[in-house]
């Protein structure tokens, strides 16, 4: 006899009578009784009937926070020559805030690129960015092209002005050099009073940025290993900030100068 | 409703794009997934806050290691279910090293047990499907098999064609089967 049909398989696991052959065959036949037994265990399962509770809506944003954390901190680290050794702060738990020490005025070693990380920008700073009128939108990929030159070039280069007055008051420039990028920061004296100033990189999705390291209030230049994956991926906003050694690792939200590079 | 072929074409598009680094895939499985991961963290761990850390570990998890998605030929439900029962797993041997276990003892003597854990994330499983299932197959299911009323009680009560009501539990049945197995084999 044939194998019995996976309707009335279901229908004998449901406790349905069986004709007396279908009966003998599953009761000779190890396939269709292990088939019975299969649907016999799920209907087990569902009688179980097990509370099915729906994750807080929080639990994504911290997921979301968590892997915005994690993303950025490969490419990097891969990026910065002779520092490969550096140790990757692993992500920081959601809720804690990470402590990251920042080099201030007077230290002569910039901040270690171990204290890289992104960060979600401020809601106030994002304000500020939308009256600067940055715009969104996607770029780099040109940047795949420029970057495999052999010689050293300019990638792209821009004024880092004020935001309220639009006043020039420094350069920030991408160069390609021996197979690395490079973000050179040239800027006048910079009155960070009695904090520091900050390097960052803030993604042209206004969404998310990530702290290059500190510029020491005597240095008026400085250069800072970026990947060419990190700018491709949209982080092309050039930013110089006010930072107080308060312990917060993230954008104070005062931008003292910025500039969008165009690759 | 969802049907059996959608759903697979659906789950193999999440799974390519996952695989390819898309957080809207994430998001996608985030959407169709979570209520089975913390449901299970739940009953696995038996406090919501300890469920809603592995919930976010899972997800966090999976998008760093999404490249080892399918590389045993599981399904994308079956691979969230085997890291939340690893994660809830670590999260026992953590409570019980940091001595914190008092509270979690009897629940966690329960799960240790053979083959409870597996009971369990069965139950889950098959319950977090059988709402993904949508109306009127879930109701028909749960009236006949939790319930326990006559196929011709479902029937009529629903106001449907008796071989309706069957076509409708055979089909679940067999979506809730393939589930199950998913996560168990």
């Amino acid at each position: 006899m044939k194998h019995i049909d996976q309707d009335a398989l279901i229908d004998i696991a449901l406790g349905a009578p069986a004709q007396d052959e279908v009966a003998q065959h599953v009761a000779d036949c190890v396939v269709c009784r292990g088939e019975v037994a299969a649907y016999e265990r799920t209907l087990h399962a569902v009688r179980a009937d097990a509370p099915v509770t729906p994750a807080p809506d929080a639990v994504w944003a911290a997921i979301q926070r968590e892997i915005a954390a994690t993303e950025v901190i490969t490419p990097v680290v891969s990026a910065a020559p002779g520092v490969s050794a550096a140790p990757v702060v692993p992500a920081a738990p959601v809720g804690s805030a990470a402590p990251v020490v920042p080099a201030g005025p007077g230290v002569s070693e910039p901040v270690s690129l171990a204290s890289v990380r992104a960060r979600r920008l401020p809601v106030r700073w994002l304000a500020a960015a939308a009256g600067f009128g940055v715009l969104v939108g996607g770029a780099g990929l040109q940047l795949i092209n420029r970057v495999a030159e052999p010689t050293t070039t300019s990638v792209a280069d821009v004024a880092l002005a004020t935001l309220d007055t639009g006043q020039e008051r420094g350069i920030a420039r991408l160069d390609r050099h021996e197979g690395q990028l490079d973000l050179r920061v040239d800027v006048e004296p910079l009155d960070a009073a009695d904090g520091y100033l900050e390097v960052w990189l803030i993604n042209s999705d206004l969404e998310r940025m990530i702290s290059l390291g500190v510029l020491p209030s005597e240095a008026s230049e400085r250069s800072f290993p970026v990947s060419a994956d990190l700018i491709a991926r949209g982080y092309v906003i050039v930013d110089i900030s006010k930072e107080a050694f308060d312990d917060q690792p993230t954008h104070s939200g005062e931008s003292l100068l910025r500039g969008r590079l165009e690759v | 409703m969802i049907s059996d072929v959608d759903d697979t074409v659906i789950e193999d598009d999440l799974v390519a794009r996952l695989r390819a680094g898309d957080p809207e895939a994430l998001a996608a499985a985030y959407t169709r997934w979570s209520d089975l991961v913390h449901s299970l963290a739940l009953r696995l761990l038996g406090n919501h806050h300890d469920a809603q850390d592995v919930t976010q570990q899972v997800f966090v998890s999976a998008w760093h290691s999404r490249h080892t998605l399918r590389e045993d030929g599981g399904s994308l439900p079956g691979w969230l279910v085997t890291i939340t029962r690893r994660r809830c797993a670590d999260f026992y041997e953590g409570r019980t090293r940091a001595g914190r276990a008092q509270a979690a003892l009897a629940h966690t003597a329960s799960l240790t047990e053979p083959g409870h854990s597996d009971a369990v994330t069965e139950a889950v499983v098959v319950a977090h499907e059988l709402a993904a299932l949508g109306d009127p197959r879930a109701t028909i299911i749960r009236l006949a098999v939790i319930d326990g009323h006559t196929h011709e009680d479902v029937a009529q009560h629903l106001n449907m064609p008796l071989g309706t009501v069957k076509s409708h539990l055979r089909r679940g049945l067999i979506q809730l089967r393939r589930r199950r197995e998913e996560v168990t084999t």
